[in-house]
Parts: C-alpha cells; sequence; structure tokens
C-alpha cells in the first residue's frame, strides 16, 4: 500500500505533468501550426492551381456533403484580398458504363460558371480514360458555360420554349388507343386523348377490366380496391395526364428502362403502358385515324378472327370499349424478327392496313411503338431494348435526344447546352455528369430556391 | 485513537511499492494523454477511459473466477496502466467493439493466465495492440487528420470508417513532428511529451534505461544500413523522421523500460534493446509498420528471463573466477 504523504505526492507530480504537458501540447500547437498550414496550402496549390488560381483554398465543412458520396472534397479559393473567387470540387463520378472518372471542377463563385477541369490521375483499374486531346475539346466547351449543362438538341427541341412545344403534324380531333392484350389483374389500359390546333388539349389514361362486373382501375383505385405503392393510381394516371398536357410528348416524360419516371411528381407506377399508348394516340393523331376508325379497326380485327365485330360478339361495355383480349391471338399483333422472338406490338391502325392489304403513309415522325421501331430497323431489336435512360432510342450518339431529365435535374433547369465531342460522347457525357452533380451540390449547400 | 494497525511489513526496505510504481507510471503517461485529447478530442478521452475501464472489469472479473482476488484494501492499479497504455497505442477513429477486443486479449490471456498483475512474461498492452493489428487489421487503420478531423466526432466509436492511408511524413516540419501536430497514434505522436514522461520515470528510479537507450541508439545505428538495402537510399532527414514518427520512441520509453517483462541485468537489457532494434528494422519491409515495432518487444519480453539467467550465470562465474585468482 501506498503511504498518504506518497498518495500526495503523485497527485501533485500528475498535476505537474499535466500542466506541463499542456503547456507543450497547446504551445507546440501554435508553434507548428503555421507550417501545417503551409503545408496544406501548398498541397491544395499544386492540386488546384490548374483549375482555380486562388492565394488561400478552404475547405467547405457542410452536412450536404452526405448527400454526395462521389464528392471527395469542396474548396473555397480566396483571392489575396481575401474575396472568394470560385469553389473547386474534387469528384469521382460514373459513366454509364460504369466507369469511373476522378475529375476537379471549379466554378466561378458568383455566376458558377466553369472556370476550370482538371483529370485526376488514378490507379483504379476501371478509371475511365480520356486522351489530352478530347479532355482539350471538352474543357473548351465546358469552361464559361454556366452549371447545369446538357447536350443541345438538334431534332425535337426545335422551340427551347417549353411551354410553346408541340409535336408537328398533329391533326386535330379525338383519338384512342387500348392494350390488344389484358394485364396480369385483367385490366387493358386505354389512353384518350383530343388535339385542338395541333396541341394536346386532354388526356385520359385508365383500364377497363375485361371481366364486365368489375370497375374500372381508376375507380377501383380510388376505393381501395385496386392498390399500388404511393399515391393511388387514379391520381397517379392524374398526374401523369397532366404532366403530358405540359410537355406535350411522351418521350419528354424520360421514362426510364424499368418504366418508372423520376421527373413526374408523385408517380411511381409503371408509365409504360401510358407512354406507348399515348404514343399511339399521337401516330394515329399524325395519320387521321381518330377514335371512330380506331373502333372500327378493332370491329375488322375481330371480323378477320371470328367473323363478327365487336356488338355482334357483345364485347362492348357500358362505356363503349371494345373489352377483348386478344391474348390468345398474338401473331396478329405482335412483331417477329427472323429468329421468331417477339420484338415490339403493332398498333391497330398497322393491323387494320395489313388486314385490308392497304399501305399505310408514316410520316417523318419517329413512331413510338416497338412495332414501328422494327419498321425502321427490322434486324436491330437490341439497340431499342439497351437504351439509356434518359435518352430516345436509335440517334447516332452525336444527335441523341434528350427527354426531359438529366442526371436527375429537369431539363428545364438547365442553364447552358453544349455539343458532345466528336468520338468523346461518353467522356464527355461523363464530364458533364461531374458538372452537374457539383451543381446539385450546391443547390443543396447554398439552399438555392431554382 | 486509531485502532488500524496496518502498516509496511517490516522486511520491505523501499518506498517503491507495486502501487507506487504504477502511480508513477501512470503520471508520466499523463502528457501524452493530454496530447492526445488536445489533438483528436472527445474520441481519444472516451478510449482511453473506455480501455482503462474494461481492463480494471475484465481483470477484476479473472481475479473473481480463479478466486485470486486480493483484499480489499488493495487496488490493482496496473490494470488502469495496461488500460491506458493500449489505449495510448490505438488509432484515434478505433471503434469501441476493437478496443474490447484488445483490452480482453491483453487482460485475460496476455495478464490473467499468467498469474495477474507482476507475474506476466510479456506486456499485455503491446499484446492486446499486436492482436488487434493482427486479426483485424483494417480496424486499426482510423487516422482522420487534418480537416477531416473533428474533436467532437463521436461516430467513429461505434462505425469503422474507412481505412486512412497515412501521408508521407517527410513533408511534415520538425516542429509539427516532435509536438505531436500529424496523424498517428493516440499517445505516440508527441517526442517531447513522450521524453517528459521518460525522465519523470527515470528521476523517480521507476525505469530501467538499458534497453531504451540501446534501442534508439541501435534503431539510429542500423537504420542507414537497412534503409540502403531496402531502398538504395538514405537520407538523416529520413532517419529522423523515423525515429519520431514512427512510436518508437514510446515504445522504448514505456514498453522497453518496464521492470515486469523486460530483463533486469545491465547486460541483458542492453542485448534485449539491441536485439528488438535488429528485429524492427529486418521485419519493416515486410510487415505494418505497428507489427514491426510491436513485434520485437513481445520477441524480448518472452526472451527476458532466459537473458537474465545467462547475465547471472556469467557475472558468478566472473566473481567466482577472481575469487580463485586471489586465493
Amino acid at each position: 500500500m501506498m503511504t498518504h504523504s506518497q498518495l500526495k505526492q503523485f497527485i501533485t507530480e500528475a498535476i505537474l505533468l499535466l500542466i506541463i504537458g499542456a503547456a507543450v501540447v497547446i504551445g507546440g500547437y501554435f508553434l507548428s501550426n503555421d507550417n501545417a498550414n503551409r503545408r496544406i496550402q501548398n498541397e491544395y496549390h499544386t492540386r488546384f492551381s490548374s483549375v482555380l488560381d486562388a492565394s488561400v483554398y478552404e475547405k467547405v465543412k457542410s452536412k450536404a456533403l452526405n448527400d454526395f458520396p462521389e464528392i471527395k472534397g469542396v474548396y473555397i479559393g480566396y483571392n489575396e484580398a481575401g474575396l472568394p473567387e470560385g469553389y473547386v470540387m474534387d469528384l469521382t463520378v460514373k459513366s454509364t458504363s460504369g466507369q469511373n472518372l476522378s475529375i476537379i471542377v471549379s466554378l466561378d463563385y458568383e455566376s458558377t460558371r466553369v472556370k476550370g477541369l482538371s483529370l485526376v490521375p488514378s490507379n483504379d483499374p476501371n478509371a475511365m480514360q480520356i486522351s489530352d486531346s478530347d479532355m482539350e475539346m471538352i474543357s473548351d466547351k465546358l469552361i464559361g458555360k454556366q452549371i447545369p449543362v446538357a447536350f443541345v438538341t438538334e431534332e425535337e427541341f426545335e422551340d427551347d420554349d417549353t411551354e410553346n412545344y408541340t409535336i408537328k403534324g398533329m391533326k386535330d380531333g379525338v383519338y384512342y388507343a387500348q392494350r390488344l392484350f389484358d394485364d396480369r389483374n385483367r385490366y387493358i389500359d386505354y389512353v384518350e386523348m383530343e388535339v385542338v390546333n395541333g396541341v394536346i388539349t386532354r388526356v385520359n389514361w385508365d383500364a377497363f377490366s375485361t371481366d364486365k362486373t368489375n370497375q374500372d382501375r381508376g375507380e377501383a383505385s380510388l376505393k381501395g380496391a385496386y392498390e399500388i405503392s404511393g399515391l393511388d393510381w387514379a391520381t397517379q394516371s392524374y398526374n401523369l395526364c397532366h404532366a403530358l398536357l405540359e410537355c406535350q410528348d411522351p418521350d419528354r416524360l424520360a421514362m426510364k428502362s424499368d418504366g418508372t419516371t423520376d421527373i413526374v411528381d408523385g408517380v411511381t407506377c409503371d408509365i409504360r403502358p401510358f407512354v406507348e399508348l399515348a404514343k399511339e394516340c399521337i401516330s394515329n393523331s399524325q395519320n387521321g385515324y381518330d377514335k371512330t376508325r380506331y373502333m372500327k379497326g378493332l370491329d375488322v380485327m375481330l371480323l378477320s378472327l371470328y367473323e363478327k365485330d365487336a356488338e355482334e360478339l357483345e364485347y362492348i361495355n357500358d362505356d363503349g370499349h371494345v373489352v377483348f383480349s386478344f391474348e390468345k391471338d398474338p401473331e396478329i399483333y405482335t412483331i417477329y424478327n427472323d429468329d421468331e422472338v417477339a420484338i415490339g406490338y403493332k398498333s391497330v391502325r398497322e393491323i387494320e392496313a395489313e388486314i385490308n392489304g392497304t399501305t399505310h403513309v408514316l410520316n417523318n415522325t419517329p413512331s413510338v411503338t416497338p412495332a414501328d421501331q422494327a419498321d425502321v430497323q427490322p434486324n436491330k431489336p437490341a439497340d431499342y431494348d439497351s437504351s439509356e435512360d434518359g435518352l430516345t432510342p436509335g440517334g447516332d450518339s452525336e444527335n441523341q435526344i434528350i427527354t426531359d431529365s438529366l442526371d436527375d435535374l429537369p431539363m428545364s433547369e438547365m442553364a447552358s447546352f453544349i455539343e458532345p465531342t466528336a468520338e468523346a460522347y461518353e467522356q464527355t457525357r461523363t464530364v458533364i455528369k461531374a458538372c452537374n452533380t457539383c451543381y446539385k451540390f450546391l443547390k443543396e449547400y447554398l439552399n438555392w430556391k431554382v | 485513537m486509531s485502532t488500524d494497525r496496518r502498516q509496511l511489513a517490516p522486511f520491505i526496505h523501499t518506498e517503491k511499492s507495486a502501487p507506487y510504481i504504477y502511480l508513477t507510471f501512470l503520471a508520466s503517461l499523463v502528457p501524452c494523454i493530454v496530447c492526445g485529447i488536445f489533438y483528436y478530442g472527445l474520441r481519444a478521452a472516451v478510449l482511453i477511459l473506455f480501455c482503462m475501464g474494461m481492463f480494471v472489469v475484465s481483470d477484476n472479473l479473472c481475479m473473481r473466477i480463479t478466486h485470486r482476488r486480493a483484499s480489499g484494501d488493495y487496488f490493482d492499479v496496473s490494470s488502469l496502466v495496461e488500460g491506458l497504455l493500449l489505449a495510448l497505442l490505438l488509432p484515434p477513429d478505433t471503434t469501441l467493439l476493437t478496443a474490447l477486443v484488445a483490452v480482453l486479449f491483453a487482460s485475460v490471456i496476455t495478464k490473467q493466465m499468467f498469474g495477474g498483475a507482476g507475474s506476466n512474461i510479456i506486456n499485455p498492452a503491446c499484446a492486446g495492440r499486436l492482436c488487434v493489428e493482427l486479426i483485424m487489421p483494417s480496424a486499426v487503420q482510423g487516422f482522420s487528420y487534418g480537416e477531416d478531423n473533428s474533436k467532437f466526432a463521436v461516430m467513429s466509436l461505434i462505425f469503422q470508417g474507412e481505412p486512412v492511408e497515412l501521408p508521407n511524413y517527410t513533408q511534415f516540419s520538425f516542429s509539427e513532428l516532435i509536438t505531436g501536430n500529424y496523424p498517428s497514434c493516440i499517445g505516440t505522436a508527441c517526442l517531447i511529451c513522450i521524453l517528459i514522461g521518460g525522465v519523470f520515470l527515470t528521476l523517480k528510479g521507476t525505469m530501467r534505461l538499458y534497453s531504451p537507450i540501446s534501442y534508439i541508439v541501435t534503431l539510429f545505428v542500423l537504420y542507414p544500413i537497412a534503409t540502403l538495402v531496402e531502398t538504395k537510399s538514405f537520407t538523416f532527414d529520413g532517419l529522423a523522421v523515423y525515429i519520431i514518427s514512427s512510436g518508437a520512441v514510446f515504445i522504448a520509453v514505456f514498453l522497453l523500460g518496464d521492470l515486469t517483462t523486460m530483463p533486469s541485468r545491465f547486460a541483458s537489457g542492453v542485448f534485449a534493446g539491441i536485439v528488438c532494434a535488429v528485429l524492427t528494422l529486418v521485419t519493416k519491409p515486410f510487415v505494418s509498420p505497428m507489427v514491426s515495432l510491436l513485434a520485437p518487444v513481445l520477441a524480448v519480453n518472452f526472451l527476458s528471463f532466459v537473458l537474465d539467467f545467462f547475465s547471472k550465470t556469467l557475472s558468478r562465474r566472473k566473481v567466482r573466477s577472481r575469487e580463485v585468482d586471489v586465493s
């Protein structure tokens, strides 16, 4: 055991050592901190001076960074007078092909225009390679541009003003399209569309049941008999129809490969039936194939199969829809490739033309159904299936048509448009993604009200 | 009048009892604690307290289970010292779970299984730290520093972060290195604090200097050769940076100066220090820096009683041969 005097001595010595230790550490910190800061600034200068020439760089500490794991660091560069010059962001983004691009982007402090771009050398075997000449060309296109950035569109967006955008060649009238087969809940989707002065003024998307005693899908969803995740189906259908009235083109709904869209608030359901039927309606409108002719077309199909029309077969419900699924005769509406593999569906107009032996005149607007895709490129069905989300299928890389969202940003928010670099489309696209990621971070960090 | 007649046993002629030695050791580590908490903040403080507390709990539980519990008037301070030493050897962003694994290994396997305080062959803190370094290496790579280092961050105590690659220390200035202003383990960074602790222990007579001095001197002498063999180049800056930043000084002072696990005689102590330094330099290119520093310490811990035995035998033979010559 220790004696009291030893204990007292121990406590005294411990306190003395605590004081000496604190003095040494705190004194040492202030003594060495200048060196530490100088070393850190030298490191920043080495890394960032090529993109933003600033006197001092200060790292941004923000909780907003937690939402952007691709951003490794954000810095603000100050000039000698202590005024902010710009932002420097060090980030690694993934390309659409899954490669990693490590890049440093600098932005003007006031206007958030791109001031500099610099690739970060990486040992990552999955790193995206961009040659110096390509990077120079990409930089030339992007530097000075305000973020967010998108590719310019050359075909569809003839008019940049979204509010005045319409699809060319639509004739006035009421148009209709329905699926020729029912879904697993025995519903047949249909879209009815009204065009006035070449503008879509009314759209309705619903589905009737092949069991005539059942309610339509919209009504059933409001009564709780038909449930999906998110909002009820009727509300989602309404939101989607409203979005189409605003954007006037189903392509601009940015349907992804899984059939969903990110740009219409509250819509989480599969919108593929709607997009395909709406495109069929538009195509019908461009060809003057209105609802009455469509119904006659269905009659022609039934006559060819059963030698009786819908009325005689009692397939017409109270709302006038032909409640019949052609799923037992898939060959009538399915398009097969040379290997007898189904690659798409024909529209009623095309089927009627085939049955009547008449040739249908297609206008120049790219048709929308897989069937029409097959008409254009019968031997390349994979082009449709593997099309990139947010891009219209079929176009060559230089003329890719961009839909209403890019990098989770609506096109209406895009501040600048550039053309992709020839032979470096993927690289340009990935650099744009990096710039747009910077924009999304700044939007959250600075709490922009866009 | 007090009825308490307890007093030191009449055959004890020194004031340096076990508690005194351990408390002195504890006091010598205070500057390193201050440094760790100053640079790494709350999480360093929590880690230190957690390791000390868990070491005490684990030691007491083991003693209860094995019916070796000390009488109520004696508190085993060695548990606190070992827990503290272990915490100071951990990186600042170590999770509590990792620390617990280290503590349990140190306490149960290397200390209590050999008979408890004063009976352990190897240094428990050193063994515990080496254990986690070997079995969960990615769990002891949490060295957040610079602008990523927040003094109030505590999430790293629960969730293991990404391993952090330590920077090249040659880019740090001498003042940063000696004051501990660089990423390192909690208590091994500040050279001045370690030396203050070493001087204090020496003044109090609770540290043997043979091994630490021979260890550091051997490192100084052999490091150039080892570096030339390994990298074909050598600079004195590199030597100074290695000695200061690797944690070698902390190990020399607080692990090789230990009275329990290191040889007690001069010759064997010097020899142990040299062997430890040689092993460190030999293993350095092949294993992680911490393993190359700690594994040799355990090796000489194992050797210490053998070295002491040979040293004693040799000195007796010398005395006898002198007696024969005189006669």
